[in-house]
């Protein structure tokens, strides 16, 4: 397993309690202490507490993002507890619709499609008060996910987000004493929870970042301009890419001009033979 | 992997849905408005997706005809195309798919009849004999068939069409359904490239070998067979890679059972070319692409194919059958 990039967002401490011990975070300091956030020692993983409600969990979803490194492998989770018709209490999901009542409209959103083995799947309502008639079956019912979703979709690709629930309450089994009873509903499912979360890292291995390109050692030898540095990188990214590094080193030392380095790059290039 | 399959509201009683869900052991089912909500937004990773595709079921309303681009032909005059599917099985690194859809989720528009219902309108119209309908253009037409049942849709109409041709474009060794009989106005085109080419670069394709198996088989049917050389690709080597690719294919399939060859450079509109280079920034094979003609991104080869066609092709083939798409 390589380095996990996770990014949280959980309404309520009690709720977050086991993931901050599960992946050892520690309370990070900053000045404006908007929302309370955590992240471990390699500052890989890191964990906003949002509060309840679409509005807090949006606030908190962009606050954790400005804060924390933005790495394109970073998988976004929320995780929290929700309401349901029939769904037993205690029971987890992994969500791959989430849909909101707008005044006019209904609003939908889709997680990941890929992961769809570990967990059972469900769907969310997500609502702005606290629910009790769950009308529509086989809905989980919650005040977070929208939120979430409507803001994480700005800065993460669909496949890298996540969204795990728990059933804390249901038609015939109230929420009362909610925050009491939280550690016994995650306890058990701790293992599922980080066992989900390790399929998205290893989905986003697959993700292919581009070879990055120094341009200081033409930058030691001849002077550019902005728009020569944006040439240069373009050309000498061709040049590794089909020959060497080594290669765009014997060029510049060959070139007495920053014209005649460009020139040689573009005639490597169009000689180049694309070989299987 | 388990299917996560998305399917619109409207068509989810639909039999055909039905016989869908039922290729697929314990689908996960998400039922949604439009398939558009999903399969349009831009927050998608395409390659990520490759890894196990899910599919979405829909019905497509409209423009369900299209006009093919300019030099899209097989010999008539008016050319159409249509789609009853967005996206393919296979990973070809070259495939435009890539750089026009964020998604490599696979749309089935399970409303075949109205594709059919408006083939068959244009099959009464007056331009119906100087018409060509190509299936295959945003998807491969045979290769998700054992799902889709398309063909069996297909076929079954074509005895009805008249007039028109039709062609079905395809990597695919799924030939099943095409074993019954062939029909006059449907031509099977199959596309190649050479085989050290395609065993890198076409993930998912099967081997020249068994395509060459099932060419045999479709030839001993009766069918009219196309070859599709396009993307004619160029690489160290490849003159010879397709001297021996023809020889095969010319050998197995009777002149008279010959119905077209096309062949064309690799060309990219700017903008999917943007994308699929985005998608895959370490691809070698898009190395070469610096030649900008009319918004056209291409290698600048086109006469080099051209006349290496000219030179080796017509030893196999008849002029009147070979169709050059070159671009620039």
């Amino acid at each position: 397993m390589g380095k996990k990039n996770l990014r949280i967002v959980i309404a309520l401490f009690p709720e977050a309690k086991s993931l901050i011990k599960l992946y050892k975070l520690n309370e990070y300091n900053s000045a404006e202490n908007i929302f309370k956030i955590y992240c471990n020692k390699n500052s890989n993983i890191w964990l906003v507490i949002s509060g309840i409600g679409n509005v807090n969990c949006a606030s908190a979803t962009t606050y954790l993002y400005l804060k924390s490194p933005i790495i394109n492998k970073n998988i976004w989770i929320n995780f929290g507890m929700g309401g349901s018709n029939s769904l037993k209490v205690g029971e987890i999901y992994n969500i791959k619709k989430v849909t909101y009542k707008t005044r006019d409209k209904l609003e939908s959103f889709y997680t990941s499609a890929i992961i769809n083995t570990g967990l059972p799947i469900m769907n969310i309502f997500s609502v702005d008060s606290i629910e009790k008639r769950f009308k529509i079956k086989n809905t989980i019912y919650e005040m977070e996910a929208y939120g979430f979703m409507k803001t994480v979709e700005r800065f993460c690709e669909r496949e890298l987000i996540c969204i795990i629930k728990i059933i804390s309450d249901n038609k015939f089994q109230s929420a009362s004493n909610f925050v009491r009873k939280i550690n016994s509903y995650i306890k058990p499912n701790l293992e599922k929870i980080s066992d989900e979360i390790d399929n998205y890292v290893e989905i986003s291995k697959n993700i292919i970042n581009k070879k990055k390109i120094d341009t200081t050692i033409v930058e030691n030898k001849f002077h550019l301009t902005f728009n020569n540095k944006i040439i240069i990188k373009d050309l000498a990214e061709k040049i590794i890419l089909a020959y060497s590094k080594k290669k765009l080193e014997n060029l510049l030392i060959e070139s007495k001009s920053l014209d005649e380095f460009i020139k040689k790059m573009r005639h490597n290039i169009k000689n180049y033979k694309f070989n299987i | 992997m388990k299917k996560l399959i998305y399917i619109e509201k409207d068509v989810k009683n639909r039999l055909r849905v039905k016989n869908i869900i039922k290729r697929f052991k314990d689908p996960t089912l998400i039922y949604i408005d439009k398939y558009t909500e999903v399969f349009n937004k831009r927050n998608q990773n395409f390659v990520i997706q490759k890894n196990n595709p899910a599919i979405i079921l829909a019905r497509k309303y409209g423009n369900l005809l299209l006009k093919t681009p300019k030099n899209y032909s097989i010999g008539r005059e008016n050319n159409y195309y249509f789609s009853y599917m967005y996206n393919c099985i296979y990973d070809c690194r070259y495939c435009f798919l890539q750089g026009l859809y964020s998604s490599s989720n696979l749309v089935i528009f399970v409303n075949y009849d109205d594709f059919l219902n408006e083939i068959k309108v244009l099959d009464n119209s007056k331009i119906a004999k100087k018409t060509t309908i190509f299936s295959g253009y945003d998807c491969d037409s045979m290769a998700y068939d054992s799902v889709t049942n398309f063909s069996e849709s297909l076929i079954k109409k074509s005895n009805e069409f008249k007039n028109i041709e039709l062609e079905i474009r395809t990597k695919s060794t799924y030939i099943k359904p095409l074993m019954k009989k062939s029909i006059k106005n449907l031509v099977i085109a199959f596309s190649f490239t050479p085989q050290r080419f395609s065993s890198k670069y076409e993930l998912g394709v099967a081997n020249l070998k068994k395509r060459i198996v099932l060419l045999k088989n479709l030839v001993s049917k009766g069918w009219m067979i196309g070859i599709r050389l396009d993307p004619f690709v160029i690489y160290h080597g490849w003159e010879n890679d397709y001297i021996e690719l023809f020889e095969l294919l010319f050998k197995t399939i009777p002149s008279n059972q010959l119905h077209s060859v096309t062949y064309g450079n690799i060309r990219f509109p700017k903008n999917i070319f943007v994308n699929m280079k985005k998608k895959y920034p370490n691809e070698k094979l898009f190395l070469k692409f610096l030649n900008k003609k009319n918004n056209i991104y291409d290698e600048g080869n086109g006469e080099k194919i051209k006349r290496f066609c000219e030179n080796y092709l017509f030893n196999f083939v008849s002029k009147s059958k070979v169709f050059c798409n070159i671009h620039g």
